[in-house]
């Protein structure tokens, strides 16, 4: 039995793996990897292989691989679906694009410099307008007119967000309008080394169901695995199976 | 003379405090032997990496180096530099900034005696190494925008006189130099440093050739160069140009022996960062060229002493890559190392200065002809021919693409060159600001380098 | 009168003969830092974070051009089996000397990554310098083996056994040379520069005789040692050292730190070969008024600029702990001003 641990920035995942997923769980890092790693060890335990990816993949002790998350999702989606030929991976630090070719990742690209191109930004605008990250959702998914944002950084889009507020522009449309303006940022970093089907969408921002829904308006046909978050660590412990 | 340790020490990369360890273990005499400038008084400079860490470079902390006593004198000799400057004016030597031409004015100013040409934009490498802000945080207050390339740090230390001595001459190469760059170097004639401006011809297109004119017109642009330091030095003896160029060539042929030395050894013999120092080494031999000489004939040795033991610095499975445009941060040539990486070819944006000479043409035309095969003015495709090769017959596996903020070799090209190489996986990664390098840079580096594995 | 440089950039030029934009001032702001950072001193010489933040508050406070990590001068002996007792908010105080405990041969060169507080010391440095060491020059004073060896002594026995008994002193001092070069490796490593303060070999404790015999050799062995760095070393002996002012020439040292000499007579024996650093009298800077520190400290600039390879506007002994912080301030202002370089 494998533990695959995917220690990201803001939740750490673990998961149980011997050909298939045994158990799962998802405890959240706040900047203690360490503690993180520790809780998801007490949670799982029945294991006797451990392999490690995510940012803070080198604290973990003795593991029996290590690897980065670009290859540990890859290696998870095509698990899924061997015949992948595009990643797209929202994550709360960071988004990639990875493209995959016979069972190996091709080429990637990553948006980690700015939060506007990450999971982040939805958090962060999903706050200044005092919303959960689930009402978020729920009020993009409304939307039939998403509106127009064009700022390229989390805190201009803030200040042309609250303008927007304060037009008297619907809550929903403003919603997806953010969701709709993220979508495209990762499309264009993702454009540069092409995006093709098949296309599978994972990462936490896949359990947003309103950016879902303009990824797939956006990029027309895609698949979300089950447990879109757990695609890293699945990855990992597939790559030690 | 060697101390015992370095002859069985096994080759490899060592941080400062192995260093300072091993440093013990030099005699005096050894650190006597080499002196810059041949002053025993005061030209000695083998020390270990502390002594630059205690004196403010930061990043030595952090850097592991090759552990090979050549090595040290190369490092010594390199941080030594804004002293070794300072002492050449004060022991009456002439100092000549050379500024945006990368490796050819300086041939023509060492034929003139006791004059030293340096390149005040190799400071840039310096807020690296201290990882600290202070030069371009100055650069800013002097009016440089924030995100302009780093080599903005020349500016402050043309302003602060700390790091450099008042240069004797400028001669300031535009043209198709970096746009940055020539606007660093207008701020740093409106400080109220006089400088001989020199035009660089505009650069090529695909496989286009240079009408002869530019030839001629880069002789007259040498002349002009010739003339003003006839001035300065009321000596006029062309004959001069021979021995320098003969001089040129021998440091060009020896960094091209231990690149290929390096590169086509089965186990890397020399870590890329010593081997980017050595490289850089061509455009000016680090203000004192015999000496730099003396040191590469060293490091030559030594790296066809390993090739031929089959020994090195890294893994033997370490993967080969290319490099294009030169890290400011040399943080990040160890951090491609440490990911399982070695680096078999370069584009540093400075062929002019590893071309050799043609020796027997007249010593203006040929240098003339050695520019013309630079990289700042050649074209993109031509930038990564030699890279193309090694991707077609497999020696190179990936690339490495470096871009640096505000420069204008990577704001245009990057992508062009993802094209070129569409056979071949690459990485373009933007070089983040001192002290900058992040958790997501490393993991982008490790990926790519599991993507190539 | 706009500041160009840094301290670091400043300090830079000093060491390789040039002219700054003005002289560096680098008054011995030491165990004075506690005051300005308002903490007690036994937390400042236990705790190098703490140290190293009093001294970052000084500097920030006083924009002096180096920071100075010191408490006393019996860090190696304490390290090597002497005790101390640690008063609240006094320096410790010498309790019981290693060799009254134990014989010459039990003596043990410390570890200065665990020993005693030595750690204490380098800790400072590190933190100092990861915080402000791009800039600011971290000097980390390593007490010279005569001082070092008198610390581990009865200092009555010490001196009676300078005349008595020469071999022991002269082993006792060997092996707090020892002691000195370890500490001294661990300080540059942590990046600190280290200099060498010899307090107890002054002229108004020893004879001129007794130094060459016996302070000498340790400060040669210890400069000798940071010279491999090719390190311009600092040296600091307080005291009058007049009478053995030539003697000075034969440390090796580059720049000698001075306190109760005529600065004119120090320039014109030393200065030719050693850049000058002093020489402020701290009891004035402890009980004088601010004004006549002002026109004391201008003269005494005046005159230490015409040192020929250069003049670090300096005290001659520590900054008195508990001096006020205006007089200080009045010390700086003053020096920045009569040292000013620039047109």
């Amino acid at each position: 039995m494998v533990l695959g641990l995917d220690i990201g920035s803001c939740y750490t995942k673990g998961i149980l793996f011997d050909g298939e997923i045994k158990s799962k769980v998802v405890v959240k890092t706040s900047f203690k990897p360490k503690l993180a790693i520790e809780a998801v060890n007490k949670l799982l335990t029945d294991y006797d292989r451990i392999a490690a990816t995510g940012y803070g993949r080198e604290l973990v002790i003795n593991p029996d691989l290590v690897i980065t998350e670009i290859t540990a999702t890859a290696r998870g989606c095509m698990f899924i679906n061997p015949s992948v030929r595009t990643i797209i991976d929202i994550g709360g630090q960071d988004s990639k694009v990875i493209k995959v070719l016979n069972g190996k990742v091709e080429r990637f690209v990553m948006n980690d410099r700015c939060a506007a191109g990450t999971g982040n930004f939805i958090e962060k605008i999903a706050q200044s307008l005092e919303l959960t990250l689930e009402e978020f959702g729920k009020q993009a998914l409304k939307s039939n007119h998403p509106e127009q944002i064009d700022s390229l950084c989390v805190v201009m889009a803030e200040t042309e967000i609250l303008s927007l507020v304060s037009e008297g522009k619907k809550l929903e449309d403003i919603a997806a309008g953010v969701i709709d303006s993220l979508v495209r940022r990762i499309v264009g970093i993702g454009s540069q080394i092409g995006i093709e089907e098949p296309i599978i969408f994972c990462g936490g921002g896949a359990l947003n169901p309103g950016l879902v829904k303009a990824m797939k308006r956006i990029l027309g046909n895609l698949t979300i695995p089950a447990n879109p978050q757990f695609i890293g660590a699945l990855g990992a412990a597939v790559s030690l199976s | 003379m060697k101390s015992t340790w370095f002859e069985v020490a096994r080759p490899q990369k060592i941080d400062l405090n192995d260093w300072s360890q091993h440093f013990r273990l030099v005699r005096d005499e050894q650190i006597k032997e080499f002196n810059y400038y041949h002053n025993p008084e005061w030209g000695i400079y083998l020390s270990p990496p502390a002594t630059f860490m205690v004196y403010g470079a930061r990043e030595l902390k952090r850097l592991k180096f090759d552990n090979s006593l050549a090595s040290l004198r190369m490092w010594g000799f390199v941080f030594n530099e804004s002293e070794r400057l300072f002492r050449a004016k004060q022991m009456g030597k002439r100092v000549i900034a050379t500024m945006g031409d990368l490796g050819t004015v300086p041939v023509i100013i060492m034929a003139f005696p006791n004059c030293i040409p340096f390149y005040p934009e190799c400071i840039w490498w310096t807020p690296f190494f201290k990882e600290s802000t202070v030069l371009l945080d100055t650069a800013t207050e002097l009016g440089i925008p924030e995100a302009a390339c780093f080599s903005k740090a020349t500016l402050a230390a043309f302003h602060k006189k700390a790091y450099f001595p008042k240069p004797d001459l400028i001669f300031a190469s535009t043209g198709a130099s970096c746009d940055d760059y020539s606007c660093i170097m207008q701020l740093v004639n409106d400080l109220g440093y006089e400088m001989l401006w020199l035009e660089i011809p505009f650069r090529r297109h695909n496989d286009e050739q240079y009408p002869d004119r530019f030839e001629e017109y880069l002789i007259s642009e040498y002349e002009r160069v010739w003339n003003k330091m006839v001035e300065l030095t009321v000596i006029n003896d062309k004959t001069g140009l021979i021995p320098s160029i003969k001089k040129a060539n021998r440091l060009r042929s020896l960094a091209e022996r231990i690149k290929q030395l390096t590169y086509e050894a089965p186990i890397t013999p020399l870590p890329a960062l010593e081997l980017m120092t050595i490289e850089f080494g061509n455009l000016y031999g680090y203000a004192d060229l015999d000496e730099w000489l003396d040191i590469v004939e060293m490091i030559n040795e030594t790296v066809a002493k390993r090739v031929e033991k089959g020994i090195g610095v890294l893994k033997q499975n370490a993967i080969p890559i290319a490099w294009i445009t030169p890290s400011a941060d040399p943080l990040l040539l160890n951090l491609v190392e440490d990911c399982g990486l070695r680096i078999v070819g370069t584009e540093y944006v400075i062929n002019q200065a590893l071309v050799p000479i043609e020796e027997n043409v007249e010593p203006f035309r040929a240098l003339a002809r050695s520019f013309m095969k630079a990289s700042l003015i050649g074209s993109t495709q031509e930038r990564i021919k030699r890279i193309i090769e090694g991707v077609k017959n497999e020696r190179i596996k990936g690339v490495l693409v470096t871009n640096m903020l505000g420069c204008s070799h990577c704001a245009m090209e990057t992508r062009l060159i993802e094209k070129m190489l569409s056979k071949v996986p690459v990485l373009s990664i933007d070089v983040p600001v001192p002290f900058g390098i992040t958790e997501q840079l490393r993991t982008r580096i490790a990926a790519f380098a599991e993507t190539l594995r | 009168m706009t500041e160009i440089l840094n301290p670091r950039e400043r300090f830079g030029l000093l060491v390789i003969d040039e002219k700054p934009d003005r002289c560096n001032i680098i008054p011995l702001i030491t165990s004075h830092a506690a005051t300005v950072a308002g903490i007690k001193l036994k937390e400042y010489y236990t705790d190098g974070e703490a140290m190293a933040k009093a001294q970052i508050t000084a500097i920030e406070e006083y924009e002096h051009d180096a920071i100075s990590i010191f408490s006393e001068v019996g860090i190696i002996a304490e390290a090597m089996g002497s005790e101390f007792n640690y008063p609240d908010d006094d320096l410790p105080v010498l309790r019981i000397p290693a060799l009254t405990k134990f014989d010459i041969d039990k003596l043990k060169i410390p570890d200065p990554n665990k020993d005693s507080r030595l750690p204490v010391y380098l800790e400072a440095i590190e933190y100092a310098y990861s915080a402000v060491g791009d800039k600011i020059p971290i000097l980390a004073y390593v007490p010279a083996p005569f001082t070092t060896g008198m610390m581990l002594s009865d200092p009555n026995q010490f001196l009676l056994d300078t005349i008595r008994n020469p071999e022991q002193i002269k082993k006792i001092i060997e092996i707090s040379l020892e002691a000195a070069i370890e500490f001294s490796y661990e300080i540059i490593n942590a990046g600190g520069l280290p200099i060498l303060v010899d307090p107890l070999a002054s002229g108004s404790v020893i004879s001129p005789k007794a130094y060459q015999e016996f302070a000498l050799p340790g400060e040669q062995g210890l400069i000798k040692f940071l010279h491999r760095y090719d390190f311009d070393v600092i040296l600091h002996i307080c005291g009058d050292t007049t009478p053995i002012l030539d003697l000075l020439l034969l440390t090796g040292a580059d720049l000698i730190s001075l306190d109760k000499v005529e600065l004119n007579l120090a320039i014109e024996r030393l200065a030719p070969k050693m850049r000058i650093i002093g020489n402020f009298n701290t009891t004035k800077l402890g009980f004088g008024s601010p004004d006549g520190i002002a026109s004391q400290v201008r003269e005494m600039v005046k005159h230490g600029i015409k040192a020929e390879k250069g003049y670090i506007a300096s005290t001659g002994c520590e900054v008195p702990i508990r001096a006020p912080t205006g007089n200080v301030k009045v010390f700086i202002s003053a020096a920045k001003e009569a040292g000013w370089f620039l047109d």
